[in-house]
């Protein structure tokens, strides 16, 4: 089985396309860290098990998932004819890049007590809660959220 | 006719009594067993049966159980008895459950021992007290506490009057608190100053005699506030504890019941009233001898107010006072009797009854139900019901009907409180033997010489905190009998316990045939028949229950019993602390409180020593302290390793790059920080560790390398919960060190080290005043021992939060020594630390100099700690004119030995004969001299000059200072020659020319 330079660009551009996975795995990124949250307060039994999940999802699936997606995505931010899409798209880039280096932070060095760790603490906190809706307005048209907004409008109407 | 008018008559007459008389309407009081007003259900607590069990007395099947918990004091009913709310003393949690099928409500943990318990029908609270932590709580009927209020120590029994007056027994220092919580019906401000008001404190009388035989001492020991039906008297059971001369059962501890006037306003001990033996309670029996009671617990009037029963715990008696005659003496026969019997005071009621050997095994709870009579004579019938704690179960008794009509048993164990006792049968045997003077019950090997008293008449509920009142603040006079618990001791219990229990037994309650008067065989303690050591290891078996003392001559211990031991590899290796907390690790790591065991010499040697005199158990008394990880792991006391000069923790670093981890020498970072319970035992190492229920993060501890990075990750990611999981709010509280260093030697009582109590005496115990208050790490975990009183800002955690004030981990202190072997900087601050603490002043008159040393800088003796060790001496130089010494006192010789005559401030210690005891300072019977500064005091030394020498003088004096005598340095050298020994430091100098 080889590989031609031509086989790899395809699948490099497929990539940079409609990605379930990555989407998946931003969403359970967001929801495990969200719950982590201690405005939610939840018992220590549960925040510790979200807590290591949190970290491992990151470490595996971010690299496996969403980065590869990432990168290959860039080329579309330029490129799109679609407004919306340029800047929805230009801003996650930026609330991602946040995000992920904030992430890394915490944990490498960690949120230990100084206002600089704090600080980055707020930075992945909120980077985080902004990108949730800016992901779902993204890629409302191709998200796998998709079935879910289609069920709701069809209960909608049911009780209209 | 005649029948039909009976059969109206009958309830109101029983209305009307039940109204007008009995305590049950608004007035409470706090009980293990009550009944509902119906008289369908009877509600009993089963202390240590952890249980609850309802009943109705009328069909005895008909029985609910529900276990609660391990130890159930207390409980109270609702306002419209359909809620009961229950204590658990040991467990420390209350519980609010449905009456009627005793499902549980709500449960609520609090801490600090909750006991008594009434209920305010009007306000429709509960109130609680907590025993060991000084609280009254108000508690609603949903499960919250509403109100919280500091009381004087030991509040444990309560009473609530109809017109609104909390009464609050002190158990361990004789007082009863009155309290209005009138207002707390209406206030919704549930704030102190509205919700309840102190109206009074009334201290009962310590009467004392000259003849120790009669009944005498300080009021101990109180629970119950029985009230009498008009509410114009509270009955309070207690005990006398007469401890001002050497222990002997007849002369030790006596029973009392102290009678308080409840009239508002004037409320007031009537100790002429107060009920005491060979007084009011003198009935004697076929030998011609006063029956001796012993622990009253439980009072309870007749409906009528004519009669009052008393149970007895200890000699298992049921005591019965005829009111009646008295109560018509004072009120027809005042006139006549003043002229007859002129001056004479009423003693007021008196024993007519003791209904002896009660069946079932430690009497504690009383309760006297009232119905009509089945007779239709338009009486009221009553029946007295008596719980019995040990042998968990309830007797009926039948009262006398008239005067002289005596109650009778009606039935034994009418039914059992507790089905499944979670005790095992030798502990139940053994806490029966702890509680028992009830000499009946093993004639030939009694627990008590005629009936006196039980271990529990000291050692309330087994081993607690209460023993702080056991050896605190007795004004003993240390230098005649330093002891305070008992003497004759074989080998501090530990070594020999079963032996050493006897002769306690023998020698403090006259048991085990010390008195032989009725048949008891003498029991020689080196050589106890099978049955009396059968006896002592059920008693054992007791006293080292978890919440006793499992370790017997130390007060540690670990979570909630059960478990005895934990995992060597449970102690986490200190120096994984390291990476995020450097700072902190560097200074604990070169201190005392790593290296205290066998990396300590002078430890290593005398805990030696205590094993070879005392027996290798009581290497625990001494490990609980120096090695407490060793200790709750289970392994031998004390390692061979002496790490005396090792940097840094360097070998906690080498293991901890292996992946090891496991108990070691000291405090570590574990230890300390899992530290969950202080109980103020006066010492000993009285803490609770726990390491079972601390908040792990997933792979915190891991072996490997990669799974542990993750761990770290994690905390450092989101430290709240590590944060909150190795810190207590005690932290700042000086009872945290005092755990440690206040030492009282185990069974004999003699406090050895009391820097605590040196503390509190002093000016730096400021509560009031924050800003003049210092605490113990206010100088020994302070980061400048130069800027003492200011906060010196720092961080505890790499990357942490600057903290206006850092409490470092160098403790800095007394034993600058060993801790300069292994750093320096580390010394010098102990050493300018030391140079604080004292200023000399010298004035010279013709022939003579007088130093005074003023302790300036400790805020306890100086030296504390082992002050039979610590030298602090005057060195005293006077050259004449010419430059010639003529005189010196305070100089050491060439073996670095100081001059016997050397003005030395120190304590020694001294055996029963008054012989120096030199190493085995634990066998400390009298003091043998004591010149220690006390905290803001000062001590003057004269100095005796030669006379016709040639002046000008100059005259040098300097306070010198040296961490252990040349003798005990030799002494320890021999075992380890590597020692250095320690110099001796100037710390303060003057000179002067006369």
């Amino acid at each position: 089985m080889t590989f031609s330079k031509e086989s790899i660009q395809q699948a490099w551009q497929q990539l940079s396309y409609r990605n379930v996975m990555a989407e998946w795995s931003l969403y359970a990124l967001f929801i495990s860290g969200f719950l982590l949250w201690d405005v939610i307060a939840l018992p220590w039994q549960g925040v510790r098990l979200l807590l290591i999940i949190h970290v491992v999802l990151s470490l595996i699936i971010f690299p496996l998932y969403i980065f590869p997606f990432w990168v290959s995505h860039r080329r579309l931010l330029k490129k799109s004819n679609k407004r919306f899409l340029r800047v929805t798209g230009q801003c996650l880039d930026l609330v991602l890049l946040a995000c992920i280096s904030s992430g890394l932070y915490l944990l490498i060095q960690g949120n230990r007590g100084d206002e600089f760790g704090y600080g980055v603490f707020l930075v992945h906190l909120i980077s985080a809660l902004i990108l949730l809706p800016l992901i779902i307005r993204h890629s409302a048209r191709w998200s796998v959220l998709k079935p879910i907004w289609s069920l709701s409008k069809y209960v909608l109407k049911l009780g209209q | 006719m005649i029948m039909s008018v009976n059969v109206i008559t009958q309830p109101f007459i029983v209305f009307l009594i039940t109204f007008f008389f009995s305590a049950g309407v608004y007035a409470e009081s706090s009980s293990s067993i009550i009944e509902k007003s119906d008289g369908h259900a009877i509600y009993s607590a089963n202390f240590d049966g952890g249980s609850i069990t309802l009943i109705n007395p009328n069909a005895l099947m008909d029985r609910k159980e529900r276990v609660l918990g391990k130890d159930i004091r207390r409980l109270a009913l609702n306002h419209d008895e359909s809620q009961l709310l229950v204590s658990d003393y040991v467990g420390e949690k209350v519980f609010w459950l449905d009456s009627e099928n005793l499902t549980v409500e709500h449960e609520l943990a609090i801490a600090g021992r909750p006991f008594g318990i009434v209920h305010d029908k009007q306000s429709q609270l509960y109130w609680l007290t907590l025993f060991e932590k000084g609280q009254l709580l108000a508690l609603n009927q949903s499960g919250d506490i509403v109100f919280q209020l500091d009381t004087l120590e030991t509040p444990r029994g309560l009473a609530l009057t109809a017109d609104k007056r909390l009464l609050v027994s002190h158990a361990m220092t004789g007082q009863v608190s009155i309290y209005d919580v009138s207002v707390s019906s209406q206030s919704e401000e549930h704030d102190k100053a509205t919700f309840i008001e102190l109206i009074k404190v009334i201290q009962l009388a310590t009467v004392e005699h000259e003849d120790e035989f009669v009944s005498q001492g300080q009021p101990r020991v109180l629970d119950d506030i029985a009230l009498s039906p008009d509410e114009s008297e509270a009955w309070l059971p207690h005990l006398l504890w007469n401890f001002d001369h050497e222990f002997q059962f007849q002369s030790t501890v006596f029973p009392a019941i102290s009678i308080l006037d409840l009239t508002a306003g004037k409320e007031k001990e009537q100790i002429e009233l107060r009920k005491e033996l060979f007084k009011q309670m003198n009935i004697v029996d076929n030998n011609n001898r006063t029956q001796i009671v012993s622990n009253p617990h439980d009072v309870e009037f007749s409906a009528d107010g004519n009669k009052v029963y008393v149970t007895f715990s200890g000699s298992e008696d049921l005591v019965v006072f005829d009111r009646s005659r008295s109560l018509k003496a004072n009120k027809k026969r005042k006139k006549k009797r003043s002229k007859r019997r002129q001056g004479k005071i009423s003693q007021g009621a008196k024993v007519t009854q003791i209904l002896r050997n009660l069946p079932g095994d430690n009497p504690r709870g009383l309760l006297i139900t009232t119905s009509s009579s089945s007779d239709n004579s338009n009486s009221v019938s009553e029946k007295i019901y008596v719980q019995n704690a040990i042998s968990q179960d309830v007797d009926l008794i039948l009262p006398g009907k008239g005067s002289f009509d005596k109650a009778k048993v009606a039935q034994t164990e009418l039914y059992k409180t507790v089905i499944s006792d979670p005790l095992k049968p030798a502990q139940r045997r053994g806490a029966q033997l702890f509680n028992l003077a009830n000499n009946h019950k093993n004639p030939e090997l009694p627990m008590t010489g005629d009936f006196w008293m039980s271990c529990n008449s000291c050692h309330l509920d087994g081993f607690n905190f209460t023993n702080k009142y056991l050896v605190e603040k007795r004004g003993e006079n240390k230098y005649s009998n330093a002891i305070l618990g008992h003497g004759r001791l074989n080998k501090m219990i530990v070594g020999d316990f079963l032996a050493d229990y006897l002769r306690i037994i023998q020698d403090t309650q006259g048991g085990m045939g010390h008195d032989s008067r009725d048949g008891a065989i003498t029991v020689e303690p080196s050589k106890p028949g099978s049955d009396v050591l059968a006896m002592m290891t059920d008693l054992h078996q007791y006293i080292t229950a978890p919440e006793n003392l499992p370790r017997l001559t130390t007060w540690l211990r670990l979570e909630d019993g059960e478990r005895r031991t934990v995992h060597d590899s449970e102690w986490i290796n200190s120096a994984a602390c390291e990476s995020c907390h450097s700072d902190l690790y560097a200074q604990w790591s070169d201190s005392n409180h790593r290296l205290m065991g066998g990396s300590n010499p002078y430890y290593a040697v005398l805990e030696d020593v205590a094993a070879a005199t005392e027996g290798e158990g009581f290497r625990a008394w001494c490990s609980s302290c120096h090695n407490p990880e060793r200790v709750l792991a289970g392994k031998p006391f004390r390692g061979h390793q002496n790490l005396m000069f090792e940097q840094q923790g360097q070998s906690l670093k080498d293991e901890l790059a292996q992946g090891k981890h496991g108990a070691k020498e000291g405090t570590g970072c574990l230890f300390c920080h899992r530290i969950t319970k202080l109980e103020d035992a006066g010492g000993n190492a009285a803490m609770t560790v726990n390491l079972k229920d601390r908040q792990q993060y997933v792979f915190e501890n891991s072996k490997n390398d990669i799974l542990n990075w993750l761990g770290n990750s994690q905390i450092n990611a989101k430290p709240e919960e590590h944060k909150k999981s190795y810190s207590q709010g005690f932290y700042k509280d000086e009872l945290y060190c005092k755990s440690c260093h206040n030492e009282f030697s185990p069974g004999l009582g003699a406090m050895i080290v009391d820097t605590w109590g040196e503390w509190e005496a002093s000016s730096f115990n400021n509560p009031e005043q924050p800003e003049k208050h210092k605490g113990c790490i206010a100088c020994h975990m302070h980061g400048d021992v130069n800027k003492i009183g200011e906060d010196i800002p720092g961080i505890s955690t790499d990357g942490g939060r600057v903290k206006d004030n850092v409490i470092t981990h160098q403790f800095s202190g007394a034993n600058h020594f060993l801790l300069g072997l292994r750093n320096k900087p580390l010394e010098k601050m102990s050493i300018d630390l030391l140079k604080t603490s004292a200023k000399l002043e010298q004035t010279v008159t013709d022939n003579s100099v007088q130093v005074r040393v003023t302790n300036v800088g400790a805020g306890h003796a100086l030296p504390t700690g082992v002050a039979d060790f610590r030298q602090f001496w005057l060195h005293l130089r006077v050259e004449d004119a010419d430059g010639h010494m003529v005189f010196e006192s305070g100089a050491l010789d060439g073996d670095g030995h100081l001059e016997k005559n050397a003005r030395v401030f120190m304590k020694e210690f001294g055996d029963k004969e008054g012989n120096p005891v030199g190493l085995i300072f634990w066998r400390y019977e009298k003091m043998l001299s004591d010149t220690r500064i006390p905290a803001d005091g000062y001590r003057d030394e004269v100095f005796k000059l030669p006379t016709g020498i040639k002046r000008p003088l100059i005259i040098r004096t300097s306070l010198m200072y040296r961490v252990y005598p040349q003798w005990v340095t030799n002494a320890v050298q021999k075992k380890y020659p590597k020692l250095p020994n320690p110099e001796a430091i100037e710390l303060n100098s003057l000179e002067s020319r006369h």
